[in-house]
């Protein structure tokens, strides 16, 4: 299955990157995308989606297919084949 | 916020599914990646951010065009009302446009948005082609309309005349005023209702009419802060929005930039306003304020004419979103008005009763 993640903001800025195409056998969660991300990004997104109880930092945003986790199934999400997921980190305006 | 403003929202309110496309007919803009806070910075344009006198955050866009062109913005606002509701992609004019708004003093989300509620009446037959004058087609997409027409309206030449009335009075002219996104004649901002449900309410019972700015529910329903809460449930949403608009009122008052609600409280702005007032304040006492003050920017729009069946949204939102993923989600206001009226202690109708304006020293 193909899953595809979309960076924003300030990690496409900083990251110099706007996204990945995973190909993977079997469903993962969103918490086992989020290693996978580390292992591409050197820990970079678990340091600034997850807070030091390894739960969502506040205000981080993570939507699967424009849906937050938050109201899903948290970092227990399971994702399947075509999902989007984009990440944000903690913004704010008006 | 310093390193993309505002303007780092036209992504998130764009995957969120509530990002108004041409004149709110859609929720999602295929071309946001060419308008977006990153674009900005990504083309080159962002020279540096800039700030209100001792602002520590700093969320001003200073921004040079390719052709020379040099000044402040576009905001969130401006470029989506310029961009994604006007149905054009090209940064370039968006950022021109605004330049225009602010040499003529316009304001750029009526001035935006009265132009993409104009390209709903061409395209539907309700502007005839002549009575542009030779100016380019009032068309969904137009990057030559966006800059034509803002001078137009600013100088009220030709068609812009009537587009310097806003939005209302344009499509009511034309005998069309459902076509004009606006509540209480103000036209609406970057968010549509039909994605967030408790912001939607905001919209219908804001003292100043479509106005996302003082009863900012984006920032629980969408952003997170303090706390997430989901945009499609009804559940508490009167509450939440009585407090985000009574403590905006506070806020107002206090003449601090809203946007240190992302990290200040309640608590914070007691303590502010006590130790440069000398005035007592308890967090409560403070909070009350807020709600005196709201209703009494509300009784004074009752006794001007403005009446409470002008607590609503146009027709559109009545029916669903077309694509995104909200698609087929539509306000759900309508149930939570009576709700927001019984919370706020107002009569059934809208109305505030005298006994009401009593307890809070208004009458």
């Amino acid at each position: 299955m193909t899953i595809k993640v979309k960076f924003y903001s300030l990690f496409k800025i900083n990251l110099k990157s706007s996204g990945e195409v995973y190909e993977i056998k079997n469903p993962i969660t969103i918490s086992e995308l989020i290693n996978k991300l580390d292992n591409d990004y050197d820990d970079y997104f678990t340091n600034k989606l997850l807070n030091d109880k390894g739960k969502i930092s506040p205000g981080a945003i993570i939507l699967v297919n424009g849906k937050n986790i938050l109201h899903l199934n948290n970092l227990k999400t399971e994702l399947k084949d075509e999902d989007i997921i984009t990440l944000f980190p903690p913004s704010a305006g008006g | 916020m310093p390193s993309l403003g505002t303007k780092v929202l036209d992504n998130i309110i764009n995957s969120n599914g509530l990002y108004p496309t041409n004149n709110f007919q859609y929720g999602t803009f295929e071309d946001v990646e060419e308008v977006s806070g990153e674009a900005l910075v990504e083309k080159g344009y962002l020279q540096s951010n800039k700030g209100c006198y001792g602002c520590p955050i700093r969320c001003g866009r200073d921004v040079k065009l390719p052709n020379g062109q040099h000044g402040e913005g576009p905001e969130y606002e401006t470029g989506w009302a310029y961009g994604a509701d006007c149905g054009v992609n090209d940064l370039n004019a968006i950022t021109e446009a605004n330049f225009i708004c602010n040499e003529l003093g316009l304001d750029t989300i009526t001035a935006g948005t009265t132009i993409a509620c104009a390209m709903e009446l061409y395209e539907k037959g309700h502007i005839d082609k002549d009575e542009l004058e030779n100016g380019p087609e009032l068309k969904f997409g137009s990057s030559e309309s966006i800059v034509y027409y803002t001078k137009q309206m600013g100088y009220r030449e030709g068609i812009g005349d009537e587009l310097a009335e806003g939005s209302y009075r344009l499509a009511e002219s034309r005998g069309h005023p459902e076509l004009s996104m606006s509540v209480k004649k103000q036209e609406l901002p970057a968010y549509d209702p039909r994605g967030v449900q408790g912001h939607g309410l905001n919209y219908v019972t804001s003292n100043r009419g479509g106005c996302h700015v003082r009863g900012y529910m984006i920032s629980p329903e969408v952003l997170g802060v303090p706390e997430k809460l989901d945009p499609q449930e009804l559940e508490g949403k009167p509450e939440w929005v009585i407090i985000f608009q009574d403590l905006t009122a506070i806020i107002d008052s206090i003449g601090m930039c809203l946007f240190t609600s992302f990290a200040l409280g309640l608590d914070d702005y007691r303590e502010i306003v006590n130790a440069g007032t000398k005035f007592d304040y308890t967090s409560d006492s403070l909070l009350e304020t807020g709600e005196r003050i709201y209703n009494l920017e509300r009784q004074f729009n009752l006794e001007a004419g403005i009446t409470p069946d002008e607590d609503k949204l146009p027709e559109r939102f009545d029916e669903p979103l077309p694509d995104g993923p909200q698609k087929g989600i539509n306000s759900k206001y309508k149930e939570l008005l009576p709700k927001y009226y019984k919370k706020r202690g107002w009569e059934e109708d809208g109305y505030i009763s005298d006994k009401k304006l009593e307890e809070m020293g208004i009458k």
